[in-house]
């Protein structure tokens, strides 16, 4: 288990959630435009509780998610819908 | 622990053959999420298991360039040997 010392050494942003947890983040810029952001939540003992990756087409759309834990999805397309229904940053 | 040297060994490894993209993708994954590094090396650590992880997508990929840009990241020269099979 990461340390909230490591996290922030891997993840360069975060916010505080509520009752002491954390998101962690992390953008990578891909070809033409492409990003993808690394999403990381923990609990107030640092225990992940969430760990995805979040792929975005040049426009900053929302096109695929991986969930990587608590369970391993494997790369899901997004909806417009499920996309207006995410609110983090 | 995660030091440039295991970074390298995976890309590498991979590269020749040894490990397949996906596993090359989900040790990344894992690496990133939960693995510690070290502190003085984290930022450019971090970054290429990033990239690393994101190789199966197709947005993203990794090219050869690619792989020369992130080993050059953690400090190593890249050359191609061929051999006889």
């Amino acid at each position: 288990m990461a340390t909230r010392d490591q996290n922030e050494r891997k993840f360069p942003h975060w916010i505080d959630l509520p009752e002491g947890g954390r998101r962690y983040w992390r953008d990578v810029v891909g070809r033409q435009g492409w990003r993808a952001r690394y999403v990381k939540e923990v609990d107030a003992d640092e225990h992940t509780l969430l760990f995805r990756q979040e792929i975005y087409d040049p426009t900053g759309r929302l096109v695929e998610i991986h969930t990587k834990y608590p369970v391993d999805t494997g790369h899901q397309p997004v909806s417009p819908r499920e996309e207006e229904a995410d609110d983090h940053p | 622990m995660i030091t440039r040297d295991l970074v390298m060994d995976k890309l590498v490894r991979y590269l020749n053959g040894q490990i397949s993209l996906a596993e090359l993708v989900d040790w990344a994954e894992n690496a990133l999420a939960e693995a510690e590094v070290p502190p003085e090396e984290a930022e450019v650590i971090s970054s290429a298991l990033a990239r690393l992880g994101l190789a199966d997508v197709r947005a993203f990929g990794l090219t050869w360039e690619d792989a020369q840009e992130i080993l050059a990241s953690l400090g190593y020269r890249t050359y191609v040997e061929a051999k006889p099979a």
